[in-house]
């Protein structure tokens, strides 16, 4: 028999495929539109909210003069607390990201959360990477944490701490495909969040204080397969070689192989100039730079690097032969600004060294240089054309700066200001465009350092340091911003405790942040002063963001104690011993 | 019986001194090494009170797992294995920490009055390059005695094995398919 079809069927059919043709449309996440991420404020689909590495929401609805009523729309439990191995407890250090109605969230391990904002965070599904736990936390020098997810396509990029990229179906949820990328038996591990360009995503490691030979790692998505690694220490031969030289012990002429130059920090990417901007972290051993004699390129740099090949463009070294376990790290924001009254393509950068730096990103020439921290004591200055310290001595191999702050094997113990965490830390700052300002999460602190030489050789798995830190001051923080076009502070916001996670900039005229004892807290953007706080009452280690869904706009923040300050640092910041770790994803909204 | 003076009396292996550090270990297993059932739920003994109180008082984050010690972002720590300390004097250190070094101190009562080096906190006005520090918890005489028995029995003078390794990660891990041993 012959069904008779009717025409409110095919009418029904029609319009179904045509919602589920726009519904998985809606899931793609093309490389047009990470670009022009500016043009969709309603999302937040990148790292850094941008290419560019701005933190900058173009979304005004909750605004200097509504936010102090702002309030919890809703929460999210999120899991994977659990230690392992020294990590009494896991810790939340992610971006979430926002995409039409969803957030895609991480835990430290590495699982990726996706939650539906129209349901009140509704988990739609969870991937658990099943992490070798106690193999990769044996490994990490500071805490169990994961920075965030990138999209691309229909899946989403993730790492897992065991030091594996992970492709994720966006819809199901499921596993597509794990690409071996780090290796914990060399004591590599990532935590850094994956930057997508193009059909690549890029992947910078952990383990310089384990005396890894840093890299960034570009995975070709389509093929499953390393497109190209750039080494962050060059080997012999290659330019900047011979910036390591053989130090008092026999082994140390292979300074360089175990050199560190980590890159734990999500870079930038400039599409125009098709140039990726990525810090790089401490020299190994951290504490001993007598081991490791030269300017120890490229650590306590930036690489502009091709984003097609990898090659290194130019870099800018912060400072050579570092002594001080200061870091180049942190991200760099790009940014079309005035400077000194000039229109110019700028990079900045907030160094744990104290000063915030401006360079010229087509070809790394150095603009201004301005301590952000109250107190700063390792140097007199920068030099106002090279931007290099002006203690530093091109006449020796083994830096010293300012004697008095620094450790050597003949003083073995000293204090610096700021202190071996910063300055500022990972903790990514913002930036302003209307403003033209730079925003800055502030450590205020100085710290002791101690100086053990490396007479051992390097051991795969074990700490390879020279030394180490060595607490006793308390220590407090700031958010401080600075005037981009004279390179100069245009304001500070004072808070209890330091900076141990990172800001957000708004149209509506606002910064957000938070503080490690869960106070969230809005501040004018011009005035600087407070507008709004809410306590979590669970530590906040990362940076917020904002989004819209059907009108209404949110702030998201993830909260949970996590990084090295719990296990090492917490004499700098008594008041908050009996903080207890908590993992929650807190949204507001008005 | 104090458990301080538990070392004398192995030293003199008498059959009264036997006896008594046969009741000595029976007071120290449900004092120290295991928490008492309650009646009407069975809970399992905890297997070695020393080495979760160790863990969740942070003593690895510096001694390291295998109690060696060396540097890291804890400070440079001494070796655990090698340290000729006593009992009572790592009793006393657990307790009071060292100031001027990142060894913190485990005793609420720590500084409150002089039975720490015969210190107290306003000694160290101004200095804070050897305040003394704030342990992450702190320890009760029980915990401390705790600690103090793990270093002693499973630590100190002894080299790193796979069994102390899978002992102290609860079970086999490739961290301690590692350990070479002759």
């Amino acid at each position: 028999m012959r069904r008779k079809v009717s025409t409110m069927t095919i009418i029904a059919v029609v319009l179904g495929l045509a919602v589920s043709t726009a519904q998985a449309a809606e899931t793609v996440t093309e490389w047009e539109k990470i670009v022009n991420a500016k043009d969709h404020p309603q999302n937040w689909i990148t790292h850094h909210g941008s290419l560019d590495g701005q933190r900058f929401s173009r979304l005004e609805q909750i605004n200097k003069k509504n936010v102090k009523d702002l309030k919890v729309a809703f929460t999210h439990i999120v899991g994977g607390a659990n230690g392992a191995g020294q990590w009494e407890h896991a810790g939340l250090e992610g971006t979430p990201l926002a995409e039409d109605g969803y957030l895609y969230i991480t835990d430290g391990w590495g699982g990726v959360y996706k939650l539906d904002v129209r349901q009140n965070g509704k988990l739609v599904w969870k991937m658990d990477p099943e992490t070798d736990r106690e193999w990769a936390a044996g490994v990490t020098c500071c805490g169990v944490d994961n920075r965030g997810v990138a999209l691309w396509k229909d899946k989403v990029i993730s790492h897992a701490l065991d030091g594996r990229l992970i492709i994720t179906n966006k819809e199901t949820g499921e596993i597509e495909k794990e690409i071996p990328v780090a290796d914990p038996a060399i004591s590599e591990t990532l935590t850094v969040a994956p930057l997508v360009i193009k059909d690549k995503v890029i992947t910078g490691v952990s383990g310089a204080d384990y005396g890894i030979r840093g890299w960034l790692n570009a995975t070709d998505l389509v093929a499953g397969e390393r497109d190209w690694r750039t080494h962050t220490i060059p080997a012999p031969g290659e330019p900047g070689s011979e910036t390591w030289k053989p130090g008092p012990e026999v082994h140390s002429v292979d300074a360089w192989k175990h050199g560190g130059g980590s890159t734990w920090v999500n870079g930038s990417y400039d599409p125009e100039l098709n140039t990726v901007y990525w810090g790089v972290g401490n020299p190994a051993p951290d504490w001993d730079n007598a081991y490791r004699p030269g300017d120890n390129l490229y650590t306590n740099s930036v690489l502009a690097l091709d984003g097609d090949t990898g090659a290194i463009k130019w870099h800018f070294q912060y400072i050579p032969n570092d002594p001080y376990d200061y870091d180049g790290v942190n991200e760099q924001t790009l940014a079309d600004a005035n400077v000194h009254g000039k229109m110019t393509k700028v990079v900045l950068h907030s160094n744990r060294n104290g000063f915030a730096y401006a360079l010229d990103r087509t070809n790394g020439k150095f603009l201004w240089g301005t301590p952000f921290v109250k107190k700063l004591d390792w140097t007199a200055g920068l030099d106002k054309y090279t931007g290099r310290p002006v203690d530093y001595d091109p006449n020796s191999d083994v830096q010293r700066y300012n004697p008095a702050s620094s450790v050597s094997r003949d003083q073995r113990e000293s204090t610096s200001c700021p202190g071996n965490m910063g300055g500022k830390n990972w903790p990514p700052t913002a930036y302003d465009p209307e403003r033209n300002r730079y925003y800055i999460p502030v450590i205020e602190s100085c710290s002791g350092h101690v100086n053990v030489p490396q007479e051992k050789p390097w051991q795969p798995r074990e700490y390879f340091l020279g030394g180490g830190p060595k607490m006793g001051q308390v220590i407090t923080g700031s958010v401080t911003a600075m005037d981009v076009n004279s390179g100069k502070v245009a304001g500070k916001y004072e808070t209890t405790y330091p900076m141990y996670g990172g800001l957000l900039a708004t149209k509506g005229g606002l910064i957000f942040g938070g503080e490690p004892d869960g106070r969230v807290f809005a501040i004018d953007s011009d005035s600087m002063e407070e507008l709004w706080s809410f306590s979590t009452n669970t530590a906040i280690n990362a940076p917020p963001i904002s989004f819209e869904v059907d009108g209404k706009q949110y702030i998201a923040i993830l909260a949970g104690k996590g990084g090295a300050w719990p296990m090492w640092f917490i004499s700098a910041t008594p008041a908050l011993t009996n903080m207890e770790a908590g993992q929650v994803l807190f949204v507001f909204a008005l | 019986m104090p458990i301080s003076q538990m070392s004398t009396l192995t030293a003199q292996p008498s059959l009264l001194a036997k006896s008594l550090l046969a009741i000595a270990l029976l007071v120290l297993a449900v004092n120290v090494l295991a928490v008492g059932p309650t009646i009407g739920v069975e809970v399992p003994p905890r297997k070695n009170y020393g080495l979760s109180t160790a863990k969740r008082a942070n003593c690895m984050g510096c001694h390291k797992w295998h109690g060696d010690g060396g540097t890291g972002y804890g400070g440079a720590a001494i070796s655990l294995r090698k340290t000729p300390l006593t009992r009572e004097q790592l009793i006393t250190v657990i307790k009071c920490g060292r100031p001027g070094t990142n060894m913190p101190y485990f005793d609420k009562q720590a500084y409150k009055n002089d039975e720490c080096y015969g210190m107290t906190f306003e000694d160290f006005d101004g200095d804070d390059s050897n305040r003394p520090l704030q342990g992450k918890k702190y320890l009760n005489e029980r915990q401390v005695n705790a600690v103090a028995n793990f270093v002693m029995t499973e630590i100190q003078g002894k080299p790193i094995t796979k069994a102390y390794c899978e002992m102290y990660f609860g079970g086999p891990t490739r961290e301690c398919d590692l350990i070479k041993e002759p």
